[in-house]
């Protein structure tokens, strides 16, 4: 599993991005990590996880449209890759499995 | 209203980040910004976007130049690094040799670079040190100009209350007394001064206990240091407590305020007690005078750029206010730069003696030229070394490898070598420093320069330093062969005749030379003024210091019992001692009976009957003083011969009157007459010529300081100095004795020349190790280089004789020519300064082949080794393989 590991942030970030559903940039996943969390995280922190993941190979990237609040700069759209997708699910996978046995009636 | 960004943040960025990820970033960081600035205000989104560019000042956003890609990426660093150490596995002995000669160099230049630091701080320790000035005077006082460090203690009022603004000044008069907490355990306290209120906020001294702000202007208020608050109170805080100060005007108590640290080695004050200035109105209460012994003066200005304007207006006041008597010796301000003190003044009255620039930078270049040395060791001996390498230059030469790599490749290794001897070194000094090197440098530089940063980044740049002008010539000679010479073994055409390893090695040779000869003049220097018939009986001398005024009252009691002693040959009663360099107070003196020389002041000792005979100076006419004889107690006075041919007179100086004024708690003023005329002896350093001397006999308990004995023997001196011991503290048992030995402090006079021929013979001996293991190094090379020519010589039938002529006949031309480089250096400098003393030795030829012989034996002793091996081998082993 070496190099597939994920850190608890690096998970929380890729689980945004996917949850935000091509719509995962830099400031885009700050907001949605302190909306559902009330964590704050630091912006500079995102990017290099954010690209840390692209070269593990967990997400891709393309650059997206620009805004006028940007000033005139492009984003850099985020998306799961199926590698990504496949060890978001893994994780859900293991930590439901671990959480059943301790409230087997949950499930 | 400008409602963007700032704009140095966003450049900022773009100068660290790297291009790929600018604009996602920068995009983000407007965003924010635009959403802050909508939802709070305009100033906190500025802050938040200044907060949030650091933020992403890390290293993954880093622009990758090319060698942080090379140090992250390139495999070639791997390689050259395992060449590197199979290289120095292969070739032990060279790799040996080059780092400890470079270990030595480095040791000695770092330890003497130290030294230069250390001395260049002096008074850095303080806040605007440049703003600080000390102002003395230079003054004609009673016909003699005097460059005094000190000014006239009225002086700084006058000054404080004309120029209020802009300026602060502040007094330190050092005023010596007796200082105790119970009546029987008195101390001299030879430190103690009185300062004004303002002085801490001139000199924040380290404060340890209690409180420095306006202590000082409340009279006898006190401030001590570390060292007397242990002294005087042990682990007791002494703060709050009293002690209580005693001159011959009376005894005033003082109550303690503060507790400063211990002054460091690098400032140019010398104190212990610091009490206010207010107090003097009742210790000295007729201080306030033009004509009182002068004060320590000092200046701040706020504007150091105004100094002129400042001294200009100060010398105008000086010359307003000051007494008319006072400006009759025609007065001149002198403003010295604080940070200049140390290093520059040379005043009467210093605090301490100080160095002088030329004495440190002599110590920096012998550092230099030491590491010189080295690096040309490592650059011959790696250069020499270069053929070894030419089939590995010449393969991957073949192979396709660039110029810049094989560069970079001997770099790599000259950086290595250098990196091992520096870390070496390091820890060579840190492990020696207390053993030897605090010992050598007299505890000039303190542990803790090592282990500051400053250090930290010399080193660093040292080794970047030393790899650049150490390894740019061997690398440059190693990878110059061409691959299809190599590989033809066609070599002839690369083998220099050596001519620059040749200069090199004479460089190395004149440098040692010239060292050596400069020890050879310090040390004999030393020794003559260590051995001089300086007029007196220096060996078996010791002398009780008296203590207290108990002691120097009844001192006659206590000669007595001294007397009784078996070992002691005389005891005779001085103000002072010679090699202690003061005390010879200079005291007026009046001619009546000549009639051209006007008034002097003369250095005067006071002493009893039995001195000159303790000392066996030697009367040149006329006769010692003598008891039984009234009036010689007050009337009688021995001149040297220095003042009798002052005063032109000779034999005839005998019977002729002579007025002398002692001060003593008050002006004495004795009108006698010249009963003897002695020999001159040098009571002060044989710096200066034996200057007129009156002696007078004392009584008074003002100046009985010291009991002089005249031991029979040296033998078994410890238990003689505890029978002394034994009488002293029955006569006075409240105090240790105090004993100090006549020789040794006259040695301390020479300390300044004792230091130096120390630290010249420890680091010459580092340099000669360093060229012998260079020759050593050479030798070998030569040994492996000719090994066939002397085969062939041999079986054509060369006698060992012969061969050796053979091998070290360069080495004579080499030294040939470094004595005719360095000789006349030496000549021209040791003739400088020699000249510095009155007494000196002439540095005669014979110190010249004294050092030539050295020379040769060093260069022959470290290159004896391999001659020999040349010698003995077969010359078959040598030839077969052709």
């Amino acid at each position: 599993m070496k190099g597939t590991f994920l850190g608890e942030l690096e998970e929380l970030i890729l689980l945004t991005a996917a949850a935000l559903n091509e719509n995962a940039y830099g400031v885009a996943i700050v907001a949605e990590i302190k909306n559902t969390t009330g964590r704050e995280v630091n912006i500079g922190a995102i990017h290099t996880v954010l690209r840390r993941l692209e070269s593990k190979g967990f997400l891709k990237s393309k650059l997206g449209g620009a805004t006028t609040e940007r000033g005139g700069r492009r984003k850099r759209i985020y998306t799961p890759t199926h590698a990504g997708q496949a060890t978001l699910d893994q994780a859900y996978e293991i930590r439901t499995s671990l959480y059943k046995r301790i409230r087997p009636s949950m499930s | 209203m400008n409602q963007s960004p700032p704009k140095w943040p966003s450049s900022f960025l773009r100068w660290f980040c790297n291009p790929a990820f600018l604009e996602e970033i920068e995009g983000d960081l407007h965003e924010i910004f635009h959403e802050k600035k909508t939802n709070k205000s305009l100033d906190f989104a500025r802050r938040t976007f200044i907060l949030d560019v650091l933020k992403f000042f890390r290293w993954s956003n880093f622009k990758k130049t090319r060698i942080m890609k090379y140090s992250i990426n390139n495999g070639l660093w791997k390689h050259n690094l395992k060449i590197t150490f199979r290289v120095f596995r292969k070739n032990v002995l060279f790799t040996g040799i080059n780092i400890s000669g470079l270990v030595l160099g480095i040791c000695a230049f770092t330890v003497l670079f130290l030294y230069y630091i250390q001395e260049n701080s002096y008074d850095k320790i303080f806040p605007n040190y440049d703003q600080i000035f000390r102002i003395g005077v230079n003054l004609t006082d009673d016909g003699q100009f005097t460059e005094s460090a000190k000014a006239a203690i009225p002086l700084r009022n006058v000054l404080t209350e004309s120029i209020s603004q802009g300026a602060e000044f502040a007094r330190m008069l050092p005023w010596p007394g007796y200082v105790h907490k119970q009546v029987d355990d008195k101390f001299k306290e030879s430190k103690f001064v009185f300062a004004d209120e303002n002085v801490f906020s001139l000199f924040p001294f380290k404060l340890i206990n209690g409180s420095t702000t306006n202590t000082l202007s409340a009279p006898m208020q006190l401030v001590i240091t570390k060292e007397k608050a242990l002294r005087y109170f042990g682990d007791k805080n002494p703060v709050g407590q009293t002690l209580t100060y005693e001159d011959e005007n009376g005894q005033f108590e003082f109550a303690i305020a503060a507790v400063i640290e211990n002054l460091p080695e690098n400032t140019h004050f010398d104190f212990d007690f610091i009490a206010s200035f207010s107090s003097l109105t009742q210790v000295v209460p007729w201080h306030n005078n033009w004509f009182y012994p002068n004060t320590y003066l000092y200046a701040k200005v706020n504007d150091s750029d105004q100094i002129d304007d400042t001294k200009k207006i100060a010398q105008e006041i000086l010359l307003q206010n000051a007494h008319r008597g006072y400006l009759e010796g025609n007065p001149k301000l002198i403003f010295q730069s604080l940070e200049n003190i140390h290093l520059t003044s040379d005043r009467q009255g210093e605090w301490k003696s100080n160095n002088t620039q030329i004495n440190i930078k002599f110590f920096l270049a012998l550092g230099a030229f030491i590491l010189l040395i080295a690096i040309i060791n490592y650059v011959n001996l790696t250069t020499a070394n270069s053929q070894q390498r030419s089939k590995e230059i010449g393969i991957k030469k073949a192979m396709g490898s660039e110029k810049s790599q094989l560069i970079k490749q001997f770099f790599v290794e000259s950086f290595m070598t250098i990196s091992i001897a520096i870390i070496l070194s390091v820890i060579l000094i840190a492990v020696l420093w207390k053993p030897l090197i605090s010992q050598l440098l007299d505890g000039a530089v303190a542990y803790s320069v090592l282990v500051s940063y400053q250090a930290v980044l010399v080193v660093v740049f040292g080794v970047i330093a030393l790899s650049a002008i150490a390894g740019t010539y061997p690398t440059l000679a190693t990878i110059r062969f061409n691959p299809i010479d190599v590989m033809k073994n066609n070599l002839s055409k690369y083998l220099s005749n050596g001519n620059q390893r040749k200069i090199l090695v004479t460089v190395q040779f004149s440098i040692s030379m010239c060292l050596i000869l400069f020890t050879i003049l310090l040390i004999r220097q030393y020794n003559f003024l260590q051995n001089k018939n300086v007029g007196f009986t220096k060996d078996y001398q010791v002398a009780l210091k008296m203590l207290d005024n108990q002691d120097k009252q009844n001192y006659q009691n206590l000669k007595e019992e001294l007397r009784k002693l078996p070992f002691i040959e005389s005891v005779a009663v001085s103000n002072t001692v010679i090699g202690m360099g003061e005390g010879f107070h200079g005291f007026p003196v009046k001619f009546p009976d000549h009639p051209d020389k006007i008034d002097s002041e003369w250095y005067t000792l006071g002493v009893d009957e039995d001195y000159l005979e303790t000392y066996d100076i030697k009367l040149v006419s006329g006769r010692n003083f003598d008891k039984t004889i009234a009036t010689d107690e007050r009337l009688a006075f021995i001149i040297n011969e220095a003042a009798a041919e002052f005063l032109d007179w000779n034999e005839e100086a005998v019977g002729k009157n002579l007025e002398l004024t002692i001060y003593t708690s008050k002006a004495d003023n004795r009108k006698g007459k010249i009963i003897g005329v002695v020999e001159d002896f040098n009571f002060q350093s044989l710096y200066e010529k034996v200057k007129p001397l009156v002696i007078y006999v004392n009584k008074h308990q003002y100046y009985t300081d010291f009991l002089n004995i005249k031991l029979k023997s040296n033998n078994s001196i410890v238990s003689q100095v505890k029978a002394i011991e034994e009488v002293y503290t029955a006569f006075n048992p409240s105090k240790p004795m105090e004993l100090v030995f006549v020789d040794d402090e006259i040695k301390r006079t020479y300390q300044r020349e004792l230091a130096s021929s120390k630290i010249m013979t420890t680091f010459t001996i580092l340099s000669i190790l360093i060229a012998a293991l260079g020759v050593f190094g050479l030798a070998t090379y030569t040994h492996r280089r000719r090994a066939k020519e002397i085969g062939v010589r041999k079986v054509m039938g060369a006698s060992p004789k012969h061969i050796a002529t053979v091998l070290t006949k360069e080495y004579f031309y080499i030294i040939l020519v470094s004595c005719i480089i360095s000789w006349p250096l030496v000549y021209i400098f040791s003739n400088q300064w020699l000249s510095n003393f009155a007494y000196s030795i002439s540095f005669g030829p014979f110190n010249y082949l004294l050092g030539l012989i050295l020379v040769i034996v060093v260069a022959l002793g470290s290159s004896l080794y391999q001659i020999l091996k040349s010698l003995k081998v077969n010359p078959v082993e040598h030839l077969r393989d052709e």
